[in-house]
């Protein structure tokens, strides 16, 4: 989305619309998909992706974690997997009596982890207990994860068989959730044309990990007016005791839709966030935040139409 | 021969009660006239009195409705007068019905709903005014006002 406001004077150094960019130069079309990733480096949160295999949800996260320059680690979620493969662990070094610590690959500024809900309730736990506290602890030591620090999660709806949902809890820790749709025929079509099987080119090193921390800081300063805030608010409220949810979103999620719109429009060269941005961030912050009733599935209902009833009936400011 | 004479006093009597009954009659008859004329009067004052035609009242023609751009026009001069939160949410709200968007709309609603670049820039201006950091409302304030007045040119 262009927006129709001057842009606001920023320090020099790379945007986050520079990152924007290159991500759409691997990925065809996701446009929604992409910025949220932007917006969750610039927000300091993490992001849950929900769609079918093969749909750029890994490649997108690649192109993210190439385009800032920063570590990458690809876990993939199993039910066989122990903390300790993700969290590090502590090996006896024979050769020099003593314990020694490897770090797991959470300790990385871009961690994704593929098919999060295929792995058991103690992995996502430990998973989840660091994009919390952005720190593990490992034996008798606690080690501070890197920053910036983001978790990039994948789901596939389908074959839900021999799978571990995520927990409501836990499901709040992050940030966002996109649902990565298929790509229009066009789109299919580019993608064809494009790379016609081969590995589609990353673009690297276009920001430093210093300057999306500072994009970080300068996004937190951006200015929220009293009455978005109140829309934020009314927005999560809404989700409560609304028809077809059983539980509504936590203050959390209050919190996250000011965070998130914050992120737009820094993104978007602004000072301040419109009730656009809470508008349009909504669905991402409430979907996975929401408990919905048994009458959705019994019906065949789609819960984000719910979400998208929930957002329409609050008017903005 | 034989000559009679009648009495004198007897035919006095005569005339004088005819004279009498003369004024007798004619007084009672102008009674009854007066009866009847205020009878008539009574009726007349009575009757309904019919209303006088208007004069017709020159230069000034029935009121014209009001147009959204009286509407704009008003909550300007108010914002101008005391450029205080109400009177910008009343000079927005009247911005946006200019626009087509309905209550609750926001931003990127109205400036869908019209293709008049005008008005177009007060919208984006009333809504850096309204949501916009403390330190620069004065001069979005100023660009409000300004590209107001442009549209309603």
């Amino acid at each position: 989305m262009t927006t129709p406001f001057a842009a606001a004077p920023r320090a020099e150094g790379a945007r986050p619309r520079d990152v924007l960019d290159a991500l759409h130069a691997t990925v065809v079309g996701q446009d929604d998909v992409l910025e949220a990733l932007v917006l969750g480096l610039i927000g300091g949160g993490h992001v849950l992706l929900e769609g079918a295999p093969g749909v750029a949800k890994t490649l997108a996260c690649r192109a993210l974690a190439a385009a800032v320059a920063g570590t990458f680690r690809r876990v993939q979620f199993t039910p066989d997997l122990l903390p300790s493969d993700i969290v590090g662990t502590r090996v006896f070094d024979q050769k020099t009596g003593e314990f020694a610590t490897v770090l797991g690959p959470l300790f990385a500024n871009v961690v994704l982890a593929d098919e999060i809900n295929r792995a058991p309730a103690k992995v996502q736990s430990a998973l989840l207990e660091g994009m919390q506290e952005r720190r593990v602890t490992i034996g008798p030591q606690t080690h501070d994860l890197p920053a910036p620090f983001v978790v990039l999660a994948t789901m596939n709806p389908y074959d839900a068989d021999g799978t571990y949902p995520l927990p409501l809890a836990q499901l709040d820790r992050f940030l966002a959730k996109v649902v990565v749709a298929y790509p229009s025929r066009e789109e299919e079509r580019t993608i064809v044309d494009r790379f016609g099987g081969a590995e589609p080119p990353l673009r690297t090193n276009v920001a430093a990990l210093a300057d999306v921390q500072r994009w970080q800081r300068e996004a937190h300063d951006v200015f929220v007016d009293a009455k978005v805030r109140d829309y934020a608010v009314d927005l999560v409220r809404a989700t409560r005791g609304a028809d077809l949810v059983a539980h509504g979103a936590s203050p959390r999620a209050a919190l996250a839709l000011v965070q998130l719109s914050r992120a737009r429009a820094y993104l978007e060269n602004r000072t301040f966030a419109t009730p656009d941005d809470v508008r349009d961030l909504a669905p991402a912050v409430l979907r996975h935040r929401i408990s919905y009733d048994d009458r959705i599935a019994i019906a065949g209902g789609d819960p984000e139409d719910v979400v998208r009833r929930i957002v329409a009936s609050v008017p903005a400011p | 021969m034989r000559v009679v004479v009648d009495k004198p006093d007897a035919l006095a009597g005569d005339v004088w009660s005819a004279v009498t009954k003369l004024i007798a009659w004619t007084a009672l008859g102008a009674l009854g006239a007066l009866a009847v004329l205020g009878v008539l009067i009574g009726l007349v004052l009575r009757r309904p009195r019919r209303e006088a035609p208007a004069a017709p009242v020159v230069g000034a023609p029935p009121p014209a409705p009001r147009t959204v751009r009286d509407e704009v026009a008003d909550a300007l001069r108010a914002y101008r007068t005391a450029p205080a939160n109400g009177s910008l949410t009343r000079l927005r709200a009247a911005l946006f019905a200019a626009a087509g968007a309905s209550e609750g709309a926001t931003l990127r609603d109205a400036l869908s709903a019209t293709p008049d670049r005008a008005l177009r820039e007060a919208l984006v201006a009333a809504e850096r005014a309204a949501f916009g950091p403390a330190h620069a409302r004065d001069a979005a304030s100023s660009d409000l006002i300004g590209s107001t007045e442009g549209w309603l040119r």
